[in-house]
């Protein structure tokens, strides 16, 4: 099966900076699999996101979306295959309603109106917004705004979701309603999720993380694999999910405990255990 | 240093509303204390301190801090003077920067007190200090700053002005976990220093770690004033308010669940003392 997204050898500046903000990176993001992104401010994965999207041109190197290389000419297919959720709700909404706002995506595509009703329905029911399809902006929480955007993106069918850090500046009711949201997506297999975050949960939940520090790839692998190394997570600024920092602790304080990834659950469980 | 005293305040936005957005508070909060306001988005937790901070009159009741009371009849004047004890910090502060230097930024507050220009540079530089920030930092555009360091600048402009009372409203939101965390230990700095803090926060984990009291907010009215110890005690509490429980408070539950015996922990520190000793490690660091 060809890859949902495949970086080669990519590298990019941006003007007036006196090093490339990535270098020489090389991904492959798997049909149907949820990757996480994550790394300090500054360490290239929002550029990473918008390379991928087409919304920055690499100086170096090739990026492919399911099979289609992501260059000028191909552009509009590219958009149409990757939807980008950004961090902050406010700065997405351009409807003068829920139903708008999905609808403007459409218009932008050219979706005859005829199809456009039934697309906007089916991508409000998706994220549970349909009851609310005529709502103003200004009535909606900070997560209902978010779940509106990724609805915009659902109606256009993309094959790639990019959140980027989109759970960010949501209460944590907002935060679950979103991220409860994606597990389903991911359940449905239609989709490839590649999230850039600092939440440890968000970190959790997905089946890929990769770390990017100073431009380049410094790990990539399972979650439980990548996860288990607080000293790393550390050192790029990242929160530390509870059971592993339990886990540390308890080492530096003397007490040997196995060298794996705990969730918070498995750290009670050995405990007990031991208790 | 100035207490903050709350007597059965009320406060409506408009007469159309459902509810009041405040409904018959009374609060007493101690100088020097670190307070953590918390409850579900729209229980009345910014409403509160914008009183506090004279934004607003109260519909009815009464608010004291330190030699000043302010009720329904005040004038603008009357609620001017709440402010010259309390420092506000907005949400996203940083999108309120505006100056051509970061310099500039922070001198704002104070040149508008009327301060000597002598003892306005002096503030903005103790004011980068605090926030962590060196102090070439003031002749740099706050819009060429990272994330974290403009949300600094920001709150070193409030604290130019000495505030005696400082009301935070989700500070480290949208912030890294380095970034958060260099923040909290800046604003602990502050505390120790004698600084009252109010800190509105979703973020239980912080309220568990720093807070000496913790205000619960539902529905415009207060439900609970207590020390964390108490607030974290009561699981069910805690849902009832939509309030999560911090990651350590929760394992420290299923082991007490669980027939281990420990004292519930707010912190993963805490909880890893107790159950060194038990394990045959060492407590403490």
């Amino acid at each position: 099966m060809v890859d949902a997204v495949t970086l080669t050898n990519v590298q990019f500046q941006y003007p007036n900076t006196d090093r490339p903000i990535l270098d020489d990176v090389s991904l492959r993001f798997k049909m149907g699999e949820w990757t996480t992104i994550i790394g300090h401010n500054g360490s290239g994965k929002s550029t990473l996101a918008r390379l991928i999207d087409g919304l920055l041109v690499p100086k170096q190197g090739q990026i492919m979306v399911c099979g289609l290389p992501v260059t000028e000419e191909n552009m509009v297919q590219v958009h149409q295959r990757v939807g980008i959720v950004f961090q902050n709700p406010d700065n997405q909404f351009v409807g003068a309603t829920v139903a708008d706002d999905v609808a403007f995506g459409l218009e932008n595509r050219q979706v005859p109106p005829a199809e456009m009703g039934p697309r906007i329905r089916q991508a409000l029911t998706a994220v549970g917004m349909e009851k609310l399809a005529d709502a103003e902006p200004a009535m909606l929480s900070g997560g209902q705004k978010q779940r509106v955007a990724i609805a915009g993106i659902l109606a256009l069918k993309p094959q790639v979701i990019i959140l980027d850090e989109a759970t960010s500046m949501l209460d944590p009711a907002g935060r679950q309603l979103v991220l409860d949201l994606l597990q389903r997506l991911r359940a449905q297999q239609h989709y490839t999720i590649i999230s850039i975050t600092h939440d440890p949960v968000e970190m959790t939940i997905a089946d890929r993380v990769v770390v990017l520090d100073g431009g380049r790839i410094v790990r990539q692998g399972p979650t439980a694999t990548v996860l288990q190394d607080v000293a790393l997570l550390q050192r790029i600024g990242v929160g530390v999910p509870a059971g592993q920092a339990l886990r540390q602790a308890l080492v530096d304080r003397g007490v040997p405990v196995p060298a794996r990834y705990f969730t918070e659950k498995e750290m009670v469980e050995w405990l007990c255990q031991q208790l | 240093m100035p207490a903050i005293v709350i007597k059965n305040v009320s406060f409506n936005y408009s007469s159309l509303a459902k509810r009041p957005a405040l409904d018959n508070v009374s609060l007493q909060i101690a100088a020097g204390s670190f307070v953590g306001i918390v409850g579900h988005t729209g229980s009345g937790k910014s409403t509160l301190v914008s009183l506090i901070d004279g934004l607003g009159r109260p519909t009815s009741g009464q608010i004291q801090v330190g030699d000043v009371t302010v009720n329904a009849q005040s004038s603008m004047t009357d609620l001017a003077k709440l402010r010259q004890h309390v420092g506000y910090v907005f949400q996203f502060p940083e999108q309120q920067l505006f100056a051509e230097t970061v310099g500039q930024d922070i001198a704002f507050g104070p040149t508008n007190l009327g301060w000597s220009a002598d003892r306005v540079q002096a503030a903005v530089q103790e004011a980068l200090k605090l926030v962590d920030l060196p102090a070439a930092f003031a002749d740099r555009s706050p819009f060429a700053l990272s994330g974290g360091q403009m949300r600094r600048v920001a709150i070193a402009g409030v604290l130019a002005m000495h505030p005696a009372i400082l009301i935070l409203d989700e500070p480290t939101a949208g912030l890294d976990a380095a970034a958060t965390h260099r923040l909290m230990a800046n604003i602990a700095r502050l505390h120790a220093a004698g600084t009252t803090i109010l800190l509105i926060t979703h973020q239980m984990d912080q309220v568990a770690q720093y807070a000496d009291q913790v205000v619960v907010m539902n529905r415009g009215q207060l439900v609970k004033s207590e020390s964390p110890w108490e607030i974290f005690a009561d699981p069910a509490f805690l849902a009832a308010n939509h309030l999560n429980v911090p990651p350590a408070v929760a394992m420290s539950h299923q082991l007490r669940d669980a027939g281990v015996s420990i004292d519930p922990a707010l912190s993963i520190a805490s909880l890893a003392d107790q159950l060194a000793v038990k394990l045959g490690g060492e407590s403490g660091e």
